[in-house]
């Protein structure tokens, strides 16, 4: 997920009003392609890519254990929510799958790219899940005894996902005997679909062959097989990890949407730009109720995590000059356009434009700070 | 010549069958003014539903022959008169009025388009072809005087000159058969009507949104309408059981103390009969604005994988997840049979002719 902190931007501003400096560091990042909206490799493009390409295997992964799969229905395993710890604002696994019968956990981190600072990132969520189980166990309403941790990729990367495990293991002296430790699952995400468990893999690190399968032998014989994602999908509208780019085309295109409805279903006798307006005006309440509705997003609290989802999205389109306020919960869609598509064609372009501009400032004040560790007044 | 309905005996039907079977024996072309036509349709509601819709709608029902309604429609620019059957078991509806094509039966096609559970009947390409091609064996001397085909680019059935030309043809004359034929072979289309003479004195028409005319022919002769009407509704028939397999629903998963819900979905499996692939993936997206927005979509190159999020002027919303041999529609909380129609239809216009439903497992 692409975050953004916002705190930095005023002081960006002052310093940038007093000190050239900052202004020419500024205006050498934009030039550069990877923060220029017109090229296809910018950062929003790829992060954006990066982000749905995740969302997609992690639907995969997720329909091989929702009601009506095998796993759920027929071993107990069961997906009860996506992003536990989100709600205290901790990035942690994308899945928790349990089975309640056991107090059996299985911990899933889905990953569309692999690197080193990935893997490790990966061990510090464990020693997270670990500290923080007796909360997570009352949160989900469900004693937690054992638990499996999984690293989940497309079956091309697979390979690549084994030898970066290999190499944090090893610097990080991680004792395959002792320590909790991930296990691999490949997705093949085209005409066949399937999840399987990786056991059969060489990494040196792990001393026994079990260190590569499930603590439940049945678990590890039916995953090991490999299981076809079932004809029922998991089909939630976002995950809170989703890019806030796709969120909030999603949150506008359905309020929007029902907006537009209303107009026409009253038929009242009123000029064009009025039914714009009216088109274009969202409440604070229904953007809460969109990323609060369990339709929307799976999360065991529901209520804070969409919260916070709303209040992230109102406050990056209020600055990406996306939402206007109009009372004290309301606000306008400023964007061009009567119908949805030309509107979702120019929230595409502000909103690129506009984080690309603060990738840009945020890039040149990192860069700044660092020529100037000792800054007075800041 | 103001258009009359014709009128029919004090039967109460207890079919639609039996009303085909009276029509075929009492039918006889030139008493009323004007053709009649059938306008097929398929619909998702019960009886009681379409009547009650029906009404709201404006029509009103004059008389009732059993399962035949009789009903009317009078606004202050437009009327028509028909006679109307619901078989609840298929779903199929047929309306059968005198009254003109291009002035009167679009008030009873608007109806059928405008409502979100039903959907005029569509003959596929595919099933166009066989029916011409059945009556052409059947009848060696039947002649093609007038016809409508077009063709869409499509990499997989190309026409042999400039393929990429989106193209329509309207063709009066004797020798339509042949023309035919050889713009199917030059030019790539297909037909969407034919109007068909089998000498000495039939003429029909066929038309692939589900209107099929009677012009003229001796007393039975409407038997050859029927016998294709047939044969198209059995082709339609897998739209509903295909759209009743999806299903979207939220369920619950239970931990010791406390319960979780989790949204579902079912997908409509659409079968293509052409490979789609990763580079058609833009042209698939450039024309769905005659469906709905897409809130976003995804896809990847290796085959093929394609995820799109889509939502209608309507408010249904459904995801459309492709590989290059199946299209899967999974439904969400609003989704009527329209929406999945028009999107099937597309599909099948745009893509692949071929692509059929599949109800898969259960």
């Amino acid at each position: 997920m692409i975050s953004i902190g916002y705190s930095w931007i005023d002081d960006y501003k002052t310093l940038s009003s007093k000190d050239t400096e900052l202004k020419e560091l500024y205006k050498e990042y934009s030039k550069k392609t990877i923060y220029n909206p017109e090229s296809t490799d910018n950062v929003f493009s790829t992060q954006l890519e990066t982000d749905d390409s995740h969302d997609r295997l992690l639907d995969i992964c997720v329909s091989a254990f929702t009601p009506g799969s095998y796993c759920c229905d027929n071993l107990g395993y069961c997906f009860i929510t996506s992003e536990p710890l989100k709600e205290l604002g901790v990035k942690n696994f994308d899945a928790l799958i349990l089975k309640q019968s056991t107090k059996y956990a299985i911990f899933v981190e889905c990953k569309s790219s692999i690197s080193s600072g990935e893997v490790t990132d990966g061990y510090k969520q464990i020693q997270e899940i670990i500290s923080k189980k007796p909360y997570l166990e009352q949160q989900i309403g469900n004693e937690i005894n054992t638990i499996d941790f999984v690293f989940c990729v497309r079956a091309t990367k697979v390979q690549q996902l084994a030898k970066q495990i290999e190499m944090v293991e090893k610097s990080k002296k991680i004792d395959s005997d002792k320590d909790p430790v991930f296990l691999l699952w490949q997705v093949e995400m085209f005409t066949e679909q399937t999840l399987q468990l990786v056991s059969k893999i060489n990494i040196s690190t792990r001393k026994k062959e079990y260190h590569l399968q499930h603590k439940d032998n049945e678990l590890t014989k039916v995953l090991g097989k490999g299981m076809q994602i079932p004809e029922l999908e998991y089909i939630p509208r976002l995950y809170p990890s989703s890019n806030p780019y796709t969120q909030g085309r999603t949150v506008i295109s359905k309020l929007f949407n029902e907006n537009d409805i209303n107009v026409r279903l009253r038929k009242h006798n009123i000029d064009d730009k009025k039914q714009e307006e009216i088109k274009k005006t969202i409440t604070e309440k229904r953007v809460y109720d969109f990323f609060q509705s369990k339709n929307n997003i799976t999360h065991y609290d529901s209520v804070n995590v969409g919260k916070n989802l709303a209040d992230h999205f109102i406050g990056e389109s209020l600055n990406f000059g996306i939402l206007k306020q109009v009372t004290s919960d309301s606000y306008l869609i400023d964007l061009e356009g009567k119908k949805l598509d030309t509107i979702l064609n120019n929230y595409k372009k502000k909103y690129k434009e506009n984080f690309l501009e603060n990738q840009t400032k945020k890039k040149a004040y990192d860069e700044y700070l660092k020529m100037h560790p000792k800054l007075p007044g800041l | 010549m103001e258009p009359e309905l014709f009128r029919i005996h004090d039967i109460d039907f207890k079919d639609p069958t039996q009303f085909h079977k009276y029509l075929i024996e009492k039918y006889k072309p030139g008493i009323v003014p004007h053709n009649l036509t059938f306008v097929v349709g398929i619909t998702q509601h019960t009886s009681q539903d379409l009547l009650n819709i029906l009404k709201k709608s404006d029509f009103r029902i004059e008389k009732n022959h059993g399962v035949v309604k009789e009903i009317s429609y009078q606004t202050n620019e437009e009327h028509l008169k028909s006679y109307f059957t619901h078989d609840e078991k298929t779903g199929i509806i047929i309306f059968y009025t005198n009254y003109r094509k291009v002035e009167d039966i679009p008030i009873i096609t608007k109806f059928i388009e405008n409502d979100r559970n039903s959907f005029q009947l569509f003959l596929r390409p595919p099933i166009m072809e066989q029916i011409k091609n059945s009556l052409i064996s059947d009848y060696p001397d039947l002649r093609i005087t007038n016809f409508n085909a077009n063709y869409t680019p499509n990499p997989k059935k190309q026409s042999r000159i400039r393929p990429s030309y989106e193209r329509t043809f309207s063709y009066w004359g004797e020798d339509g058969t042949e023309t035919l034929e050889e713009i199917e072979n030059y030019y790539g289309v297909s037909p969407t009507m034919i109007d068909v003479r089998i000498p000495e004195n039939i003429k029909i028409r066929i038309k692939d949104t589900g209107l099929f005319t009677f012009y003229t022919g001796e007393i039975g002769s409407i038997q050859i309408l029927f016998d294709i009407m047939e044969k198209a509704i059995r082709d339609s028939i897998r739209y509903s059981d295909a759209f009743n397999h999806a299903s979207y629903n939220m369920l619950p998963v239970k931990t010791d103390k406390k319960e979780f819900n989790i949204p579902i979905a079912k997908p409509a499996l659409i079968i293509l009969k052409n490979k789609l692939s990763y580079s058609e993936i833009g042209k698939f997206e450039s024309g769905f604005s005659q469906i709905g927005t897409i809130i976003n979509s995804y896809a990847e190159e290796g085959s093929l994988f394609y995820n799109a999020d889509v939502i209608t002027d309507n408010g249904e919303e459904f995801r459309v997840k492709a590989n290059e041999n199946l299209i899967k529609v999974f439904p969400r909380e609003e989704y009527h049979f329209n929406t999945f129609m028009r999107f099937y239809k597309y599909i099948v216009e745009k893509f692949d002719s071929g692509a059929e439903f599949s109800v898969g497992e259960d």
